[in-house]
């Protein structure tokens, strides 16, 4: 059994481990219970996790990943931050990396666009509105709907998940 | 809003695996919270050490539409300001910044091990270090460079994500796939 096998059947999951949503704070310590199950040296847990409609579609569940150092605990070179191929996270952030392709695909959140509609929404003209949206196509995080474009689940829940945390990391990173 | 002590939390809206092929159903009671048009829930939390240190707490989205009339409200995702998405993200969008955080990840580096680590040299390295110094994923002290408790975060998440949707199409390069996100 991998490590974060065995973590995630002794790991405590309780509403105390994800804080009340004041999350315009800075984020709470977690209970007691969590700081004894991290207290080994480079321990990790993260997870996310959940589910969301739009448009009355249920788009997708969320992701997650436990884990821990235990006996098998091998100084971390195991971790998935680790043993991810540095190419393939360029590749799954360079499209979304854009100004103007989150201002796409944020208009495109609420139902399908046309190229007019994207237009207005967003203030590009164009070439520049196609170039991004062909990009945002290769990348399978937007897709042509007869005359209009659609976020695409994968899409879809790459934007909920960094619109949610980029005001967070751009307040912390003025704090430190 | 449903109000925080009413939202349910349970293992089974964890994956039990990274390896496994999709997730699990999430419970009945997750069902109930996001049957609203735009409902969303989505969690990011947890704490790690690094090197004996607490680097950090995690953060926690909350968002469900009530009504009809609230999930027709601009939301977090489509208010936050898309130049902020940029700022955290363009620093990250490099191949050569994610081995420099991966290598920082095992522990403090000087230049000479990250340079050997990574097979940047000179100019370059110092390049890509000065950027993400800039944006607080790294951070350098008495002639040894380290990824702060913010970079650590970023990293463990992006990879994370992009293990589960990069596949590797051997000649024909990584392509983005949805494979084992979608319902």
């Amino acid at each position: 059994m991998l490590a974060w096998d065995r973590a995630l059947e002794t790991a405590p999951i309780t509403k105390a481990a994800f804080g009340p949503p004041g999350r315009r704070d800075r984020p709470r310590p977690i209970e007691q219970e969590w700081v004894e199950f991290t207290k080994d040296d480079q321990d990790t847990v993260v997870y996310l996790a959940g589910a969301w409609n739009r448009s009355g579609t249920r788009m997708a569940w969320g992701m997650g990943a436990v884990y821990l150092g235990g006996e098998n605990y091998d100084g971390g070179h195991s971790h998935p931050a680790i043993r991810a191929s540095a190419a393939s996270v360029e590749r799954l952030l360079s499209p979304l990396a854009h100004e103007a392709r989150i201002r796409i695909m944020q208009a495109m959140y609420d139902g399908p666009k046309s190229p007019d509609e994207l237009a207005q929404a967003t203030g590009l003209k164009g070439g520049g509105l196609f170039e991004h949206l062909k990009d945002l196509l290769d990348a399978t995080y937007v897709t042509k709907k007869g005359a209009a474009y659609d976020l695409t689940p994968l899409g879809c829940q790459l934007l909920v998940t960094i619109a949610v945390f980029a005001d967070l990391v751009v307040r912390e990173r003025k704090e430190g | 809003m449903v109000p925080w002590d009413k939202a349910p939390v349970t293992k089974a809206a964890l994956w039990t695996s990274l390896d496994e092929q999709g997730p699990p159903p999430i419970e009945g009671e997750w069902h109930g919270l996001v049957n609203h048009d735009q409902d969303v829930i989505l969690f990011w939390g947890g704490a790690w050490n690094r090197g004996g240190r607490r680097l950090g707490w995690t953060w926690i989205g909350w968002h469900v539409a009530e009504d009809e009339e609230g999930a027709r409200e601009p939301n977090e995702i489509t208010r936050t300001p898309a130049a902020n998405v940029e700022r955290m993200l363009a620093p990250l969008a490099h191949e050569a910044r994610i081995r420099i955080m991966q290598t920082l990840y095992l522990g403090p580096k000087s230049s000479g091990e990250l340079s050997e680590a990574t097979g940047l040299k000179g100019g370059n390295l110092y390049y890509h270090l000065k950027e993400l110094m800039h944006a607080a994923y790294v951070t350098a002290s008495d002639f040894a460079y380290d990824i702060t408790p913010l970079g650590c975060q970023m990293l463990i998440t992006v990879a994370s994500i992009a293990g589960k949707v990069v596949a590797d199409r051997g000649e024909q390069g990584l392509m983005v796939t949805s494979g084992g996100w979608e319902e």
